[in-house]
Parts: C-alpha cells; structure tokens; sequence
C-alpha cells in the first residue's frame, strides 16, 4: 500500500518534471513567500502539527509545483509517535499526501498484553482542494483561504482493533480556513473535521461507544516573529468511541522556525492527554520539513 | 488615541481608512471640536489589530520621507541585481519610478503626500507579470527594510497595505 503511493507520487514528480524541462524550468520555481507553505500536520498535509489548514503544502505558485519531505517525532511519557512522509501542492490549489504513522507502546505494550515494543502503523493518503479566499494577498478583506480535505487512513493489526470492536480502515474529510493578518503578524487557522478516528486513527475507526461520523474542531494561532520565527498553539478535539481507552483532545504550543524554503523546524510541547489508558501523555514534539 | 489629526494632506479613500479619515472629515465641521465619541469608537474598532507603536502613523514608524526613500532604494538595489526579476526592469527610468514609488508609499501610509502617477494597474497590465515575480520584488523589499533597519511591526503593516496590490500588478 505504502509503497505503492510513494511509486505512484514519485511518478507524478517525474512526470511533472518531465512537463517542466519542456516548458520552461520555472515550474519548481518556489515562488511564494517564505512560511506561506506552513509546516506539515501530523497526518500529511500542510498546517500546523495538529490542526489542519486551508494553505498548500511546497512553495509553488499558482503556476508552479511544490513538494516536500517531513519527518515527525513525539515522544511522551509511556509511548512514541513517529510520522513521515511526502506531500505534493499543484498549483498552489491541490495538495496531495502521503503519510505513514508510527506508534510504539515500548514497556507499556507489555502491560497492554501486546508484548513490549509492540508498534501500531497507520498509513495516510490526503487530498486537499484550494476552494476560494486568499490568505495572503487579500490583506484589505477577512475573507480567509478555504479548502475541503480528504484523508484515506487504513490501519494495520486489523485483528486487535476489530478486538477493540474498532475498523481498521476509515476516512476523515474536513474544512480549512485560514487567514494571515499581516499587520499584526498573526495567522489563524480553524478547521472542521468529520471523522471516526480514534487516536488520529491509530486506534482504529469508530468503536463500542458510536461509529458514526463526528464532526470535531481544530483551531490554531500563530505569531510571526523576527528572524523567521513564528511562536503558535494548537487545539483539536477527538471522538470518543473505544470503551476500553477514553480519549481526550489535543493541544500543543510550538515554535516554528522557517529557516529557508528549502528547510523548516517545529519545536513543541504537546498534549495528548489519555492514551490507551495512560493518562497524561504530554511531551515534547520535534518535527523537520524539507522541500520546495 | 486615534491617529493623530496633524496630517492635514492625508488622503486615501475613506472605504479604507475610514478611522484614519476621520479626523479629516471632522475638521470639514470643525477643527476644534472633533466628536470625541467618534474617536473612542474607533479606538475600539482599532483594537483588535492592536499595533503596539500606534501613536504615530506608519509613514512615521517608517521614518518619514527619509526613510521610505531608503527602503525604496534598497529595494531596488536588490531588484536590479535578482534574476528573477531584473530583466524585467531593464528599459525603465528606476530614478523616476523610485521617486514615483516613494509619493506612493507616502500617501499610502499616511505622510504629507498626494500622489499623482498612474495606477498600479495601469503602470503594470500588459506586463505579464507572475506571481512569482510579485513575490520576488516583496522578498527584495523585505531586504530594502532590513538593510533601512525598519521596525518588524511596521514591515507587518507595510506588507499589509502593499499586499492586496497583486490583484492589480499581476497579470491574470
């Protein structure tokens, strides 16, 4: 599965770049503004590290392309979190992603009766569409940038989370707005999620309590600052479907450092609240992002 | 609290700044007795964008007529020597569109100006320019500022009245 998404999204760059050498080599021109691309969501896309937003990943135009690499890394009290992945933006107007997660009980998987190490992995395949609105350019209006979303999460261990009466496979679609204030310096991103993820779909989709799709919210705030800094924090709400692990919502406070275009880094503390049973798992989120 | 009524030349349109216009419009009545509710409520509409250096106007936080021309010539600098974008100023007086640019950037942020040039549309339709190529002279801009030494908040809200300008410079 996974490798056939990054085969059909290297193809795509190929051909893409085949298109460029053509026409002319503008076409990965990384032509919009430094931090305009965000940094990368936990689950693939462009926004912050947990919420989505209505920017496209890259630094492509609207006659370019962009791309680029993330890597993840969430270290909490009794678990890991890892992500990576790749994401594509067409046209500053469709973004598309590809994201595996990686989630290691360590020692506590032992006492799941999973055995020590024991790892859950998620594979993610997003698209986003640009709708209307402009973020950036639109300074004179408070009309936000606003996209629709569609994330394709398939899980793996389908017999443990059909177990937790949970299904391994499920989709969240949502909705992005998002607004730079540049007077201020401040960017605000709100998004409404429709979703049957537990655990952004580590624990499976739906469960015991309610399998239906739940509209959850996402929320974020961010401060530009000198230097290419930006400080922000971060607020989602998750379903609450697993009788055996309630879940809790989310929330982070970063700060985001646009070195380049070519290279980004997040540093932040997040909290995830109860995991599995395991209550206050805060800890420290490191994230880079490579692209152009 | 409100910008400060001792910028007798400043005009924009009023759809715009209409807090900015105000003191304009109530010195038309009378100089002397601008309604201080008026004045109150637009320090209140004014507050959520709250600019920290807001006693003074931008073209101040700027640094006048001295400092815009800096920032102008900075820019330049870096445009001319940028290859994205320097071919596409080879032919043209940068003296006379400095100065041009300066009047602009004048009157925009509320100094003792009154611009008479063309439009931004009309200045740049037919040139084909990209979004790229907009985006390129605002990074070079963004040098002329921090080789001006200009403030951050004032480059915010430079930024901020330069930016819907796209729509009339970039061809569609």
């Amino acid at each position: 599965m996974a490798a056939r998404w990054i085969g059909a999204l290297l193809g795509a760059t190929l051909l893409l770049g085949a298109g460029a050498a053509r026409a002319d080599e503008a076409l990965f021109e990384s032509g919009r503004l430094l931090g305009t691309a965000g940094v990368t969501e936990i689950e693939g896309g462009a926004g912050g590290g947990l919420a989505a937003s209505a920017l496209i990943s890259g630094y492509g135009t609207r006659d370019a392309v962009g791309a680029n690499l993330n890597g993840t890394f969430v270290s909490l009290p009794n678990f890991t979190l890892g992500a990576g992945g790749v994401a594509m933006g067409l046209y500053d107007r469709v973004e598309l992603s590809y994201q595996r997660l990686v989630f290691d009980t360590g020692a506590t998987g032992a006492a799941l009766g999973l055995g020590r190490g024991f790892t859950l992995r998620e594979d993610v395949v997003g698209a986003k569409v640009r709708l209307f609105g402009d973020a950036v350019y639109a300074q004179d209006s408070m009309l936000p940038q606003v996209a629709v979303g569609l994330q394709v999460k398939v899980g793996s261990h389908d017999d443990l989370l059909h177990a937790l009466g949970a299904d391994a496979k499920g989709v969240d679609l949502y909705v992005a707005a998002t607004k730079l204030l540049l007077a201020p310096g401040v960017l605000l991103n709100g998004a409404v999620r429709v979703t049957r993820a537990n655990q952004f779909g580590l624990l499976g989709f739906g469960g015991p309590h309610g399998g239906g799709y739940h509209p959850e919210v996402e929320l974020s705030a961010i401060k530009l600052l000198p230097y290419h800094l930006a400080v922000g924090a971060e607020f989602r709400t998750k379903p609450n479907n697993l009788s055996f692990a309630p879940e809790s919502h989310a929330w982070d406070a970063f700060v985001a450092w646009f070195v380049s275009k070519n290279l980004s880094l997040t540093l932040a503390y997040v909290d995830l609240g109860t995991i599995a049973n395991r209550k206050n798992q805060d800890g420290v989120y490191v994230g880079a992002q490579v692209g152009f | 609290m409100h910008p400060a009524p001792h910028r007798p030349r400043f005009r924009l349109p009023s759809s715009r700044r209409p807090c900015a216009a105000a003191p304009d419009a109530s010195a038309a009545v009378s100089r002397r007795h601008a309604p201080a509710w008026l004045g109150l409520l637009c320090g209140l509409l004014l507050l959520p964008a709250l600019h920290p250096a807001r006693a003074g106007t931008l073209y101040d936080q700027l640094g006048g007529q001295e400092g815009i021309t800096r920032i102008v010539a900075g820019m330049y600098r870096h445009v001319l020597s940028d290859g994205r974008v320097s071919a596409k100023f080879e032919n043209i007086d940068t003296d006379f569109i400095q100065r041009q640019l300066v009047q602009q950037l004048c009157e925009l942020t509320g100094g003792p100006c009154h611009y008479r040039g063309p439009s931004m549309h009309g200045g740049h339709s037919g040139l084909g320019i990209t979004d790229r190529d907009f985006n390129a002279v605002v990074e070079d801009l963004q040098d002329g500022m921090d080789d001006a030494g200009t403030p951050f908040m004032a480059r915010g809200r430079l930024l901020a009245l330069l930016a819907p300008m796209h729509g009339q410079i970039v061809s569609r």
